[in-house]
């Protein structure tokens, strides 16, 4: 795994050009899903204490994320500060917009960049822990902050299908 | 059979469709001829088998948790089905005959938050419990439909996924997102406490499961591991005995696994996971290993939450999924 997280700036122009392409295809269809379209599904998300999006902090990279031959996706995210106490929480809204976004059959790991965070291995077992997430789900408070990152000016186009 | 390939074919012969949500776990009735199915929708769901072979919902008791019911389990006469939900409750209902209404007769509350799983000892008077709080729940059957707790066990550093009572021992195994199983049994004055913890796995262990005999003790983990864990005879913990890891396979799934059971006739053991695959084991001959039998992949059209063995001893399993759907199997060589 590349632990170097280069800054490329991925442009919107680039981003958008590719989505409009895969927009054309019919959601029921076996399209292949690659970095560039699960970025498109996570990148307008807003920063819990922040104005900003996650695209806008670098929270998320287009090349921190990797889909695999198996269908799986792998998504590493940088919180700002290695102490962020929102890192759980804007793990837990990517995979919130994922769940929403992907097909069910794809496999979604979720974890902090690795050296980014102080608490790197308890944000990642509880962000895969499925029945924690689900749990957490079901908690109509957290679920409406949730929400409020996953809506807002810079909605997806098609987010939500 | 020197191949590490699967040798025998498994095939589904039946599909359960109602729940509109993840299926978090399916238990056959002690009888084998009702199945208990719950999950995401807030919902149990009993089924009955006719004659033919096919299955039909016949209950849906929906009016009691208003959360996840995460977890299942039969009473050992089948009478009574306990429930272990999201919501901070177990429900204890009273099966009803066919045509007849399933009621909560006992709603325990005690957790905290989450409840994630329930389990009933060999003789039925007993109860145990396990949440996100961190704690065991021990509870008496002080009288028909009456529980009192007798303990509450806080060791575990983290939520406590799943318990198994020992088969023939009032003697508890708990398996906990701290990576640990814990061994908790009752001293001659009926004080409850933890004997020992077993650890083998990397991370978050999601389930247990005993042989027949009770000398094997079988886990799985989000480590992608099986560890078989063999009865040392020399100490004994409330009557069961002690444990210590015996074999392991690393990959038993490509992903985290969910859960383990074995037969009680065959000792095969069946694992499955969030790679969607049902895997059987059978023990090797003498019975120190395991052996890849058979497997399906894709058995779901998601993560596989719960497999069980048919307590009939036919080759039969009942396995859950996020697919929504609970599906039977037949093994056959």
């Amino acid at each position: 795994m590349d632990n170097a997280n280069p800054t490329i700036h991925t442009s919107t122009h680039v981003a958008r050009g590719r989505e409009e392409l895969l927009r054309e295809d019919d959601e029921s269809a076996e399209d292949a899903i690659d970095a560039l379209e699960i970025f498109e599904h996570i990148r307008h998300i807003n920063d819990p204490e922040h104005p900003n999006t996650l695209e806008q902090l670098k929270v998320a990279r287009l090349e921190d994320i990797l889909v695999g031959a198996d269908e799986t996706v792998t998504i590493r995210f940088t919180p700002t500060v290695p102490h962020c106490s929102m890192a759980t929480l804007i793990g837990l809204c990517i995979r919130v917009k994922l769940l929403r976004s992907l097909p069910e059959r794809l496999k979604v790991d979720i974890y902090v960049a690795p050296g980014s965070h102080a608490s790197e291995h308890a944000v990642n077992k509880q962000l895969n822990d499925k029945e924690r997430v689900a749990a957490a789900l079901e908690n109509e408070k957290l679920l409406e902050v949730v929400n409020g990152c996953l809506v807002g000016g810079g909605a997806a186009p098609h987010a939500g299908s | 059979m020197a191949s590490a390939s699967a040798s025998a074919r498994l095939e589904c012969v039946a599909e359960l469709r109602g729940h509109t949500d993840r299926v978090w776990c399916a238990r056959w009735a002690p009888s084998g001829a009702l199945l208990a199915t719950c999950g995401g929708d807030h919902t149990v769901r009993i089924w009955a088998c006719d004659g033919a072979g096919a299955w039909a919902c016949r209950e849906t008791l929906s009016d009691v948790h208003t959360r996840t019911v995460r977890r299942c389990a039969w009473s050992p006469s089948g009478a009574q089905l306990a429930t272990a939900s999201f919501d901070g409750t177990v429900g204890v209902w009273e099966l009803a005959r066919p045509g007849g209404e399933t009621e909560c007769s006992a709603t325990l509350e005690g957790h905290e938050n989450e409840v994630k799983d329930v389990a009933w000892n060999r003789t039925g008077g007993l109860l145990a419990t396990c949440g996100r709080d961190k704690s065991v729940w021990i509870w008496e059957v002080v009288e028909e439909g009456e529980f009192e707790c007798a303990s509450v066990l806080r060791e575990h550093t983290q939520d406590v996924k799943a318990v198994v009572w020992h088969p023939h021992a009032d003697t508890l195994f708990s398996a906990s997102y701290d990576d640990s199983i814990r061994v908790w049994a009752a001293d001659a004055d009926g004080e409850w406490a933890c004997c020992a913890a077993l650890r083998a796995h990397e991370s978050t262990v999601w389930a247990l499961a005993f042989d027949a005999a009770g000398e094997r003790l079988y886990s799985v983990s989000e480590d992608r591991a099986l560890v078989v864990w063999k009865a040392d005879s020399e100490q004994r913990y409330g009557g069961a005995p002690a444990f210590a890891p015996h074999a392991r396979l690393d990959r038993a799934h490509a992903r985290t696994v969910f859960c383990v059971h074995c037969d009680g006739a065959s000792g095969r053991v069946v694992t499955a996971g969030a790679d969607d695959a049902l895997r059987v084991f059978e023990p090797t001959d003498g019975g120190d290993g395991l052996r890849p039998l058979a497997e399906a992949r894709g058995a779901h059209a998601g993560d596989v939450n719960s497999a069980a063995w048919s307590p009939r001893a036919d080759g039969r399993l009942c396995t859950a999924g996020d697919d929504r759907v609970v599906r039977i199997w037949q093994l056959s060589a």
